[in-house]
Formats: C-alpha cells, sequence, structure tokens
C-alpha cells in the first residue's frame, strides 16, 4: 500500500519522518538491517530516489549507518535512538498542548484530565475510556502492532 | 557527454500559424524519473514524437547518447505511444517473438511474468483483446526492455486504479540509474511522489524544468498545486 | 535485420496471399465447369447445328464471371497490399513499423520484396488459371485430346515462330519477356508504395492524394509511352530494333518512375516522416 504523503511539503522529509518513527518505535530494531531503497520505494510507491535523499538525510543524522557489504542498518546506539523517540514525544506533547490551549484549557487542566482518562473515571462530554487504557504504553505498544 | 537527450532550439511548425513546439532547449540527465505536464494541446505529444524519429522537427536538433535520432537511438529507446498499434490476427506470444527479434534489450522471460501477473494469456490474439488490456501489453512491451530512455505517453489515462497503481509499481521497480523515463500526463496527483522532476509545457514553449521537492519546498504545494496556479486562466 | 523484417512481412500478409490463391483455385474450377456445357461439344461435331439450351445461358454467365473474377483477383491483390502497407506504416500500427531500430532502406526493401512476391504470385496463379481453362477448351476441339506434356516444346515454337515473322532474336525475346513478367510486380508495388508514402507529404486528405499521385503516375506512363511509341513508329528505327531490344518503352517509363519513388520514399521517410 502507498503510502499517505502531504501534498506540500518535500517528499523524501516526509519519508525520512516515516522511516524515522518506524526506527524508533522499534519497528525496525536497533543494529537491524533495512530494507533497500528499491523495496522500500515499491512499498511506499514513490521515486527510489527520493527515498534515496530520505536515507542520506537519515544517514546524516546518525539513525541509519550504511555499510558497503551489508547494505542499510538501523544504529547500534539506542542512546542516539531514545534521545531521538524523546525529541519527537516532546514535539508530539507540545502541539497537543498548545492545540488544547486553543480550545481554552489550562495546562493544569490539561494534566488533570490526562490523568482521568488514563485512570478510567468518567469524562464529561465525549468518552475516551475505550481507548485509554493502551496509550500509556508508548513505544511498546508500536511495536506489537507493527 | 553530459545528458542522456539533448534538445537545442527545437521547434515543429506545422503550418505558420500552428506552432506545436517552439524553440524547446533542454538537456535531461540519466537516472531520472520525469514528468512531462502540461495542458491538452501544449506539444507534449508532438515533442515525444520527434525524440521517436515519428515526426521530423521543423528546426532545431536532438540527441540521444549524443547520437541524432536513427536506428541507433530507437535501439535504446523505449517508447510506449498515446495510441494502440497492437492489430490484426496474431497472438500476444507472436507480437513477443517480434519484439525479441527486433530488440536486443528485449527480455521475453519479464514480458511473460508481467502478462501472468495480470492475468494476461500470452495465447490471446490481438484482435481479441479490449482497449485496456491492449494498453496494458503494449506498457509491458515497454518495460520488458532493458533501454537508456523510457519515453511514455499518456501511460495512466483511461486505465483502472489498479492497472495504474502496477503501471506506477513497475516503473519504480523497473527503476535503473543509468536509464531515464520520461513520462507525459495531465493525472499530476497520481503521478507526482514517483517523479524526481518536471517540465512544464504551455503552447508549445518550455515554462518550467525542476525538481518535484524544489517546488514543494519553494512554494509550500505540490505540483499538482503550483501546476493549477500556473496554468490557471 | 533485413532477413527477420521479411520474415515478420511474410507472416502478416501470407494469410490473405493464401486466400487468394484458394479463390484463384475455385474460379479457375468455375471456369473449366463453364465448358462442361453440351453447347462446346456440338460445336466441335457440328457448328452448324448447334442447340442453346438453358444450361448454356448459363455457362455463358458462368464464363463471363470467371473472366471478371480473374481480373478482379489481381486488382483485389493490388488492392489488400496497398491497404496492408498504408496501414501498417502510416496508421497507429505505423508507430511501431517506425520506431524499430532498422534502417528505411531495409524497411522499404523488406515490403517491396515480399509484396511483390506476392503479386508475382497472384500473377502467375493468374496466368495458370486462364492457361488450364483455354487448355480444357482446347482439349474439347481438338478431338485427340492434347497432350499438355508437348506444352513447352510447342510453346517454344509458337515464340521462334513470332520471332522469325518479325525477324527478331528469340532466346533474346523469350527472356527479356519472362524477366519483365516477373520484375513488374515489384515494379507496380514499388510504384504503389512510393505514391502512398507521397500522399504522406500532404497535411490533409492523405489517402485521396496517394490514389491521385498513383493514378498521376499511370497517366503519365500512358502519356510517355505511347509518346515514345509514336516516334518509333514514325522514325525510322524497325520495328524489329525496337522489339529485339525486348522491352517497350512503357516498362522502361514504369522502372524509371519506381525508382524515382523509391528514392523519394526513402527521403520522406528519413526526413520528412509526419505521423499523424
Amino acid at each position: 500500500m502507498a503510502w499517505d504523503l502531504d501534498s506540500d511539503r518535500p517528499i523524501f522529509a516526509q519519508l525520512a519522518e516515516r522511516i524515522q518513527i518506524q526506527i524508533v518505535s522499534g519497528h525496525y530494531p536497533p543494529g537491524g538491517k533495512l530494507p533497500s531503497v528499491r523495496e522500500l520505494a515499491t512499498v511506499a510507491a514513490v521515486n527510489p530516489n527520493t527515498m534515496q535523499k530520505a536515507f542520506a538525510e537519515l544517514e546524516r543524522s546518525g539513525l541509519i549507518i550504511t555499510q558497503r557489504t551489508n547494505g542499510r542498518q538501523v544504529t547500534e546506539d539506542t542512546e542516539l535512538i531514545r534521545r531521538v523517540k524523546t525529541m519527537l514525544a516532546r514535539e508530539h506533547v507540545r502541539v497537543f498542548f498548545s492545540r488544547m490551549k486553543e480550545l481554552g484549557y489550562r495546562e493544569e487542566e490539561v494534566v488533570s484530565l490526562c490523568e482521568n482518562i488514563f485512570e478510567g473515571k468518567a469524562v464529561p462530554e465525549g468518552d475516551g475510556s475505550k481507548a485509554s487504557p493502551e496509550i500509556d504504553r508508548g513505544g511498546e505498544n508500536y511495536e506489537r502492532i507493527n | 557527454m553530459n545528458g542522456l537527450i539533448e534538445m537545442v532550439g527545437l521547434t515543429k511548425a506545422y503550418d505558420a500559424r500552428h506552432v506545436a513546439v517552439n524553440n524547446v532547449t533542454l538537456t535531461l540527465p540519466r537516472g531520472r524519473i520525469i514528468g512531462l505536464l502540461g495542458p491538452n494541446g501544449s506539444g507534449k505529444t508532438t515533442l515525444i514524437k520527434m525524440l521517436n524519429g515519428l515526426l521530423a522537427p521543423t528546426s532545431g536538433s536532438i540527441r540521444i547518447n549524443g547520437l541524432p535520432v536513427g536506428v541507433e537511438t530507437k535501439a535504446h529507446v523505449a517508447y510506449l505511444p498515446d495510441r494502440t498499434y497492437l492489430a490484426g490476427n496474431e497472438r500476444i506470444s507472436e507480437i513477443l517473438d517480434y519484439f525479441c527479434d527486433f530488440y536486443a534489450d528485449f527480455s521475453r522471460e519479464k514480458a511473460i511474468n508481467m502478462l501472468y501477473s495480470l492475468n494476461i494469456d500470452p495465447g490471446t490474439r490481438l484482435k481479441t483483446l479490449s482497449k485496456g488490456t491492449k494498453e496494458k501489453v503494449q506498457l509491458i512491451l515497454v518495460m520488458s526492455r532493458n533501454a537508456d530512455l523510457y519515453i511514455l505517453d499518456e501511460p495512466i489515462a483511461g486505465v483502472d486504479p489498479a492497472a495504474r497503481d502496477y503501471i506506477l509499481r513497475t516503473i519504480i521497480n523497473n527503476y535503473d540509474p543509468n536509464a531515464t523515463v520520461l513520462i507525459s500526463t495531465h493525472l499530476i496527483t497520481d503521478i507526482e511522489q514517483v517523479l524526481d522532476e518536471v517540465i512544464f509545457m504551455r503552447y508549445g514553449n518550455l515554462v518550467l524544468y525542476t525538481s518535484v521537492d524544489n517546488i514543494r519546498e519553494q512554494h509550500g504545494k505540490s505540483v499538482d498545486a503550483y501546476f493549477r496556479e500556473v496554468f490557471a486562466c | 535485420m533485413l532477413g527477420k523484417l521479411i520474415k515478420h512481412e511474410w507472416k502478416s500478409t501470407y494469410r490473405m496471399g493464401c486466400l487468394m490463391l484458394f479463390i484463384t483455385l475455385l474460379v479457375t474450377f468455375m471456369g473449366w465447369l463453364s465448358f462442361q456445357s453440351p453447347m462446346w461439344r456440338q460445336l466441335r461435331e457440328d457448328s452448324y447445328n448447334t442447340s442453346f439450351g438453358p444450361l448454356d445461358f448459363i455457362s455463358i454467365i458462368v464464363l463471363l464471371m470467371y473472366v471478371f473474377m480473374l481480373a478482379g483477383i489481381s486488382y483485389a491483390i493490388l488492392i489488400y497490399l496497398g491497404v496492408h502497407f498504408y496501414r501498417t506504416m502510416y496508421t497507429d500500427q505505423g508507430y511501431l513499423a517506425h520506431t524499430l531500430p532498422v534502417g528505411k532502406h531495409q524497411l522499404l526493401v523488406s515490403k517491396i520484396l515480399v509484396n511483390g512476391l506476392w503479386l508475382l504470385i497472384i500473377y502467375v496463379a493468374v496466368f495458370l488459371s486462364g492457361l488450364a481453362v483455354l487448355g480444357s477448351l482446347i482439349g474439347i476441339f481438338l478431338s485427340e485430346g492434347y497432350a499438355w506434356v508437348n506444352f513447352w516444346h510447342d510453346f517454344l515454337e509458337f515464340v521462334s515462330d513470332f520471332a522469325f515473322y518479325f525477324d527478331i532474336n528469340d532466346k533474346i525475346y523469350l527472356i527479356t519477356m519472362i524477366f519483365n513478367f516477373v520484375l513488374s510486380p515489384f515494379v507496380t508495388v514499388g510504384i504503389l508504395f512510393g505514391s502512398i508514402t507521397l500522399g504522406q507529404m500532404f497535411a490533409r486528405a492523405r489517402v485521396l492524394m496517394a490514389i491521385l499521385c498513383y493514378l498521376g503516375v499511370g497517366i503519365l506512363n500512358n502519356l510517355i509511352s505511347s509518346v515514345v511509341h509514336s516516334i518509333v513508329t514514325f522514325s525510322s528505327i524497325r520495328l524489329n530494333t525496337a522489339m529485339n531490344i525486348g522491352i517497350n518503352s512503357s516498362q522502361i517509363v514504369q522502372l524509371i518512375a519506381a525508382v524515382a519513388l523509391y528514392f523519394a520514399s526513402y527521403y520522406i521517410l528519413t526526413k520528412k516522416l509526419n505521423m499523424e
């Protein structure tokens, strides 16, 4: 299945983000082998040169290592992967908070709302309880789904 | 020898008032998938027909692999026209023989595999094929060659979504860093993420030649959206 | 590559060619049948007392049909070859022909050789058909029958009588006659294909222009050869000199036209091709 891509940003940047998420979530484990450019380009239905560019981007950040004999693999530096993961998580949270702010929530209100949802308490307006127990597992969860 | 295709001052005038391609100078490199985009009547097909030696230019020159269009270039250019040339009583397998005989870079095995993956029986006679199937067979004939230049004129116009996905996947799968694929189309959205570079044409003139990521970075919009902006009436 | 082109050209024309041969065979049978009515035998026995029955009327009709159909076959094959050339070269199918990595000389030569050969085969078949039907008539009139094994001998005798009468060399005459017979289908096809290619030079109504070109060549040919003929007739050149050369002016003019059209076609295909 072709990957869904936004129309307003460079494709290679979006591809790099997708792969980055797959690495930090453990879909591609540390030290694990990555598919070839052509394979991944076919899966994503994108131009191989663009995929190549995305890989180059990830190589620069150190997440991917290219070995002449073995092809590409994910870095074994778990510390780096964790740093990237934290960075991405922070970014998500920041976006989340700014969205909630738009809705008129103050920061404490947001935090207490989150706690309520996670503890399975009834939340006024809307029912988030069904999905809530899964949310806090974060990374491990990704692994299983993928 | 820098580019795979070098066009200099390429012009085709059918008569004094109707200039289909006007003074196009363009060098296209190897290893790219390039979209030739423009509204109907912008000269895309005329340009392609000149690259394939089906139309003689009024003026200007074309070089492919450093050679003028001729026997030598045709041996290394795989061309999918915007029409079906398959007719008559022959079977598909016979047209495969034909391609084997004339194109040294044609792989019969590859063609057979692709036919089976699209559920087309090589024993079928050409005249019993539907228009859509003929188009698929022609694409298979083109993509089963190991050419330097693939020129596909409107390959995804009028095919169903499944076939379109197959075509795009075939193009990606066939990618070769030494070969270039030139695809003309007016359905930009469908094909945008497969392209490295795009050529915009209007009224026979070259408007723009740049990379897809360039357009997205500089204008913050997809090639399709940018195309609509450039060609807005 | 020429060999491959010839092979595939043959493959794409042999069905129609064989069909034409089969039709010729059927038509020949028709011709033979027309002489089987009672009238012809009666004519042999007693030409003054021949009764003309309804069967004889039918036989005359069948005989006329035979003649027309035989003429029809020799035109039909020419039309078929012309249409086939046009379709494979200048319609959508031409997109395949003109993007093959083969030279234009090879393309043209392969077309002319194969299609000319078909025309020759059909002409020979038509000739043999006429001979067979005529032979069956002769067979009726010669009471002892005709020994066909003697045909070639008798034919040569006829030619040498003819040659003696006109004071010409019979061997040269015979050889050039056969040579012309073999060559003329290729010349005809060359003119036909050249005319079709010339028609491509026009922006519109290319088929019509092709037909006009072909007719134009025919008219020009008639014009020139009749002029040449009258010069020969009214000048001091004796008839036997012209006949000794063994070729008449019309064939020379046609050959020149075919060669000229061939090179025009080559020029058009390499420098002026404009596929619609």
